[in-house]
């Protein structure tokens, strides 16, 4: 098959780093601690649903 | 090799392209149509995965496409993701105190009929000075344990009603001793009463329902004695539009007033509204699991009534469900950031604390006054809240508590949806309550996309 394009939109949990559940946890630990990665939806506070 | 369990494939208005989303690295891609055929095609038969070129394979594996892992074994890696989310999550806190559950209003359809069915006796009470400073209090002592307290709200009843300024005052000067904004959810009716209190760090945000022109919305939002609200509201908001606030104007949408969109924007129109920064507008179709079945509409309808007086993907800003998608998923990919993966479906399952008159902590705004489902309550005589295991049936409800979801691609952006509403509709808080996630889901990136796509050429 020819080399078609596959282009990136984001950054993505990168599963080929852990090869074990520890070694997933750390990378998660590590990844948790960046600002990024609070891009985390909207938390929320009532805002999904917004009721009044 | 294998093709990952979690793979979304949606389709773009661009020839040949389609949108690949990986549901637990949260990887989104645009690729060629053929990748996407041979993926799905993969599904049955892996061993024509061989056919992909050598870099596009190792891209495929590195986003988390084709994995050597097992579908157990992505389940589990989704675990994880989850419970690190989960972690993060926990750390913010969100406070909402209900001044009274007294409201001036009689809306034709509130949710919190059962409060009203109460009667006035168990309505009128107001929180007290000390139910506020013990709460204040047990917020210092979370935040001095590492946690972050990013809001407090005023919901109700009507939390904004002119004999409760006093109140309202109070814990507008103890929130101003945390450093934290205060917003209300308000009918508007009685805001002139707080016109001293807006301002930046005081009152910061309202959000205020308008149900549309005079007729409608007072056929909906009327007071106790049935008079109409909507000319005392709209006086009150060209009275302070001009203020340091934000002001967030909400139509609750149901097919009696779908119909009086058009005419309600252009009210916003001839009041100047539209011109002002600080104004904003949406609309939400009215629950529909607290609603008469014949009245009642989806997102999905409503959205579609919203594309005659919205293009493109500006529409999703204008519909809660579709804007909190189209929000997170284009701040996503304009920071290259990672993917808007959520723990639980709002903040009723991570740090949200609701505190009543009656000093009892409930978590989701659906369940106040159902002293059944409070989670805590205050200890006046120890001077701290306490919470209680019921809090448990709420932050446990995760996608990897729900069967229904194990298997589902799109768990991690949908959270599972409605705690309240899941236990309304099945008696069960353990059960999903997708209603028509998926489908706003790849609307919402399939509109974002092309809009992205014709801005870069």
């Amino acid at each position: 098959m020819k080399n078609n394009e596959i282009k990136g939109l984001n950054a993505s949990v990168d599963l080929m780093d852990a090869n074990s559940e520890q070694e997933m946890n750390e990378m998660f630990e590590e990844l948790s601690s960046r600002e990024e990665f609070f891009c985390l939806g909207d938390g929320c506070s009532g805002k999904v649903c917004g009721l009044n | 090799m294998n093709t990952s369990k979690f793979n979304i494939f949606i389709p773009t208005k661009q020839s040949g392209k389609t949108i690949m989303v990986n549901g637990c690295t949260g990887a989104f891609d645009i690729a060629d149509e053929n990748i996407c055929v041979l993926l799905k095609n993969a599904e049955q038969n892996p061993s024509i995965l061989d056919e992909i070129e050598e870099d596009n394979r190792s891209i495929l594996e590195r986003r988390g496409y084709i994995t050597n892992r097992s579908k157990e074994e992505e389940e589990k890696t989704r675990k994880v993701i989850l419970s690190g989310l989960k972690k993060i999550n926990l750390k913010s806190l969100t406070l909402t105190f209900i001044p009274t559950y007294n409201c001036n209003f009689r809306c034709s359809y509130c949710f919190e009929k059962n409060i009203q069915e109460k009667g006035a006796e168990w309505m009128n009470p107001v929180i007290t000075k000390e139910t506020v400073d013990i709460t204040y209090q047990y917020l210092k002592d979370q935040l001095d344990n590492g946690k972050s307290l990013t809001s407090i709200i005023l919901f109700g009843g009507e939390p904004l009603l002119k004999n409760n300024k006093e109140i309202v005052e109070y814990i507008i000067t103890g929130a101003q001793q945390l450093n934290v904004p205060v917003s209300a959810v308000t009918n508007g009716y009685d805001l002139l009463s707080y016109k001293d209190l807006i301002g930046k760090n005081k009152l910061s945000s309202l959000q205020i329902t308008i149900d549309g022109p005079e007729d409608i919305h007072n056929s909906r939002r009327y007071l106790a004695g049935k008079q109409g609200t909507l000319k005392k509201i709209r006086d009150n908001i060209n009275a302070i539009i001009d203020m340091d606030i934000e002001l967030i104007v909400r139509s609750n949408v149901n097919k009696l007033n779908i119909d009086s969109i058009g005419e309600l924007i252009d009210m916003y129109r001839t009041e100047g509204w539209l011109n002002k920064s600080n104004f904003h507008y949406y609309f939400k179709s009215t629950h529909k699991c607290y609603e008469k079945e014949e009245d009642s509409i989806s997102d999905v309808e409503l959205i579609d009534k919203l594309k005659d007086y919205f293009t493109g993907s500006n529409v999703f800003n204008y519909s809660t469900i579709y804007q909190s998608i189209s929000k997170s998923v284009s701040d996503m990919i304009n920071k290259k950031g990672y993917a808007p993966f959520k723990s639980g479906y709002c903040g009723a399952n991570n740090g949200m604390y609701t505190v009543d008159p009656y000093g009892d902590v409930y978590t989701c705004w659906d369940v106040i006054g159902n002293k059944d489902l409070a989670v805590g309550s205050v200890d006046y005589e120890n001077r701290t809240i306490i919470l209680n295991d019921k809090l448990n049936q709420w932050l446990d409800r995760r996608i990897d508590n729900m069967n229904e979801c194990s298997e589902c691609k799109y768990a991690l952006f949908c959270g599972g949806g409605c705690t309240a509403h899941a236990n309304v509709t099945t008696g069960d808080f353990n059960m999903p309550y997708c209603q028509d996630y998926i489908q706003i889901f790849n609307e919402v990136v399939m509109g974002l996309y092309d809009d992205y796509d014709k801005q870069i050429g």
